[in-house]
């Protein structure tokens, strides 16, 4: 079964070429363009949710978005829920959470741009089968 | 400041200066105040006092001379003869000694007259000399009736002697007169010279008793003066290394925001590189049509282009080295063009309206311009999430002037003020605030350099901003262009 992934970037080829990827890998992708977008989006997913399961495998999600930042974006999903993966898809590198919270640090993957689609999709199915395993 | 500098040294050195002047002044009164007192000295020491005891002599041997004629008178009348030889005898000693005492007083006068300083010679040398003269002539004609007498040899003829006699004492008396006058004469100019020399001394002295209080005042006034200016160096001191302190967190600011810029300059770059490598990917294994992934990567290439760009034109307008490609061109149409393609991606509360002037023909950079006209118009848009902008343009026969009016959020106070500066929009917290924060400075820098004006203010209504600029419809060589000028 194919995973559920959300995923915030405003760059709207780099939110094309995901869906392609993704939907080629067998899995299902939700874009949003924006910050508040992604939070809402997560918001609705949550509400066809059983309590304690988490609406999306992994939210992918872009540093720099309109609206609200990344790391606003990924701190108001972890409030909600906790256990959410998150994995950030930032040019800036590790650096960007310098000043962010232990928590979000913890919770939080980096991947470093510019990246291959493909390897992308590996890290991502990786991640979540490790996390499966765990 | 540096006037205030020369101004504080000029100070200082006019202060020793004075205070110098003074003290030269209070030696030179002095020096002349030592050489007037010597001078009256000198006269009391060899003119005055020699003056009166040659007369005090003269007067003593005129009453000794009258005392010897009374002895004579006596022996002549006793019939004593050889006595009254004796007296003649006497007489005739007298006789010398006055005249050699008046013939002294006279040399005294005159070589007084040659090497004293006659200003302070009282009485008159020629008036005293005329004086002399007269007890001369008179001791003369005196001593000639003394004579007459001494050759009287038979006193029966009474009538005789005494009319010899009273000749006599009428010459004695006019003669003490003379002589008494003269020598008050000389008594009281020794005392009038005496109270001159007091008088004088007591004059200097005060006179350098003033000047040196003068000189303690201004000291004193100097000293507080230099200390006032210590003072005033130290707060100068204070304050300048406070400003300095204050630039210097503003270049440490600055510097942070420049790194800031890079960072998202790099981040930019790198983050539009991601999906030209997404595009090749698909493209290779087919996922994606070549044709539409080409289109990708052109539209993000012209994306690094614009990052790029704005980079240079920051070095550029930062060096004051912008380069203009002047050339005729209707700002109307400019305007047009660049509705025309934002209207294609607008949102869909959102328009543009244009109200334009009839012709807008003018002198400047197309390009450039067009950069300007872009930038704001695309702030407009993304700060407007519903309602309308509005594109003007006006002409007022030596301006044209373009006003782009939205009805977004508005320019926030605190950065209102600094709009057109460096990474202003990008140093404040606001959520949906993006960009470099270069791209006003850039307008301000194209609009300067056409030697126009740039203005934002928000509406009076409260909803958005206007941000409006204008050049001159004749282009103006700015001070890069004569630069080039001069040097070429």
């Amino acid at each position: 079964m194919g995973l559920q992934i959300l995923s915030g970037e405003d760059n709207e080829f780099a939110a094309l070429q995901y869906k392609k990827v993704f939907e080629k890998n067998q899995h299902q992708i939700t874009i949003a363009r924006d910050g508040e977008e992604c939070v809402t989006r997560y918001k609705k997913a949550l509400e066809n949710c059983p309590t304690e399961t988490n609406p999306f495998d992994v939210v992918l999600l872009d540093f720099v978005m309109p609206k609200k930042n990344g790391v606003r974006v990924a701190k108001e999903i972890l409030d909600l829920r906790p256990s959410q993966k998150i994995i950030f898809a930032s040019a800036f590198g590790s650096g960007i959470l310098d000043d962010a919270s232990s928590i979000l640090k913890d919770s939080i993957e980096i991947l470093q741009k510019p990246f291959s689609l493909e390897f992308l999709v590996k890290k991502i199915e990786n991640s979540c089968t490790l996390k499966a395993t765990h | 400041m540096i006037y205030q500098k020369a101004s504080t040294g000029f100070r200082i050195g006019a202060s020793v200066g004075i205070i110098i002047l003074m003290l030269g002044i209070a030696v030179a009164i002095s020096a002349s105040a030592n050489a007037v007192i010597t001078d009256q000295t000198k006269i009391i020491t060899n003119f005055d006092e020699p003056l009166e005891k040659t007369f005090v002599q003269v007067n003593d041997i005129q009453k000794n001379k009258e005392n010897i004629l009374d002895d004579a008178i006596k022996f002549l009348q006793a019939k004593d003869m050889s006595g009254f030889q004796l007296t003649k005898d006497e007489f005739g000693i007298s006789e010398g000694l006055m005249i050699n005492e008046l013939t002294q007083s006279s040399d005294l006068i005159n070589m007084g007259a040659n090497t004293l300083p006659l200003e302070y010679l009282d009485p008159n040398p020629n008036l005293t000399l005329t004086k002399i003269d007269g007890i001369e002539r008179l001791n003369a004609a005196y001593d000639q009736s003394a004579h007459d007498l001494f050759a009287l040899s038979d006193v029966s003829d009474k009538s005789k002697l005494n009319k010899r006699v009273n000749d006599l004492k009428d010459k004695e008396t006019s003669l003490d007169e003379k002589q008494t006058v003269l020598l008050a004469d000389i008594e009281s100019s020794y005392q009038n010279i005496g109270t001159s020399i007091d008088q004088n001394k007591q004059r200097f002295l005060m006179l350098e008793i003033i000047i040196i209080a003068s000189v303690g005042v201004i000291s004193l006034a100097s000293g507080h003066f230099v200390n006032q200016i210590n003072k005033d160096l130290v707060h100068e001191v204070f304050t300048r290394t406070k400003s300095l302190q204050k630039a210097n967190e503003k270049l440490q600011k600055l510097n942070i925001l420049k790194d800031e810029f890079i960072n998202e300059a790099s981040h930019e770059l790198k983050s539009t590189l991601n999906p030209i490598y997404g595009f090749v990917e698909l493209a290779k294994c087919g996922d994606m049509d070549k044709e539409e992934a080409l289109a990708g990567i052109a539209k993000q290439a012209r994306q690094i282009e614009e990052v790029a760009n704005k980079m240079l034109d920051l070095g550029k307008i930062d060096n004051n080295r912008l380069q203009l490609f002047i050339e005729k061109f209707d700002l109307n149409n400019l305007i047009s063009e660049i509705v025309d393609v934002a209207k294609i991606n607008l949102k869909e509360d959102v328009s543009i309206v244009r109200d334009l002037s009839e012709s807008l023909e003018v002198e400047g950079d197309r390009v450039r311009i067009g950069q300007v006209i872009r930038n704001i118009l695309n702030n407009a848009i993304k700060f407007t999430r519903k309602g309308r902008i509005l594109v003007c343009t006006s002409n007022d026969g030596t301006n044209a002037e373009i006003e782009i009016t939205d009805t977004g959020i508005g320019i926030h106070p605190d950065i209102l003020p600094r709009l057109f500066n460096k990474f202003v929009t990008k140093s404040h917290k606001r959520e949906n605030l993006e960009g470099s924060g270069l791209g006003l400075y850039i307008c301000k820098g194209i609009i300067d350099a056409h030697m126009g004006k740039i203005h934002a203010h928000n509406n009076h209504d409260h909803h958005g901003a206007t941000i409006s600029f204008s050049i001159p419809l004749t282009h103006q060589a700015n001070n890069h262009e004569i630069h080039e000028t001069l040097i070429n």
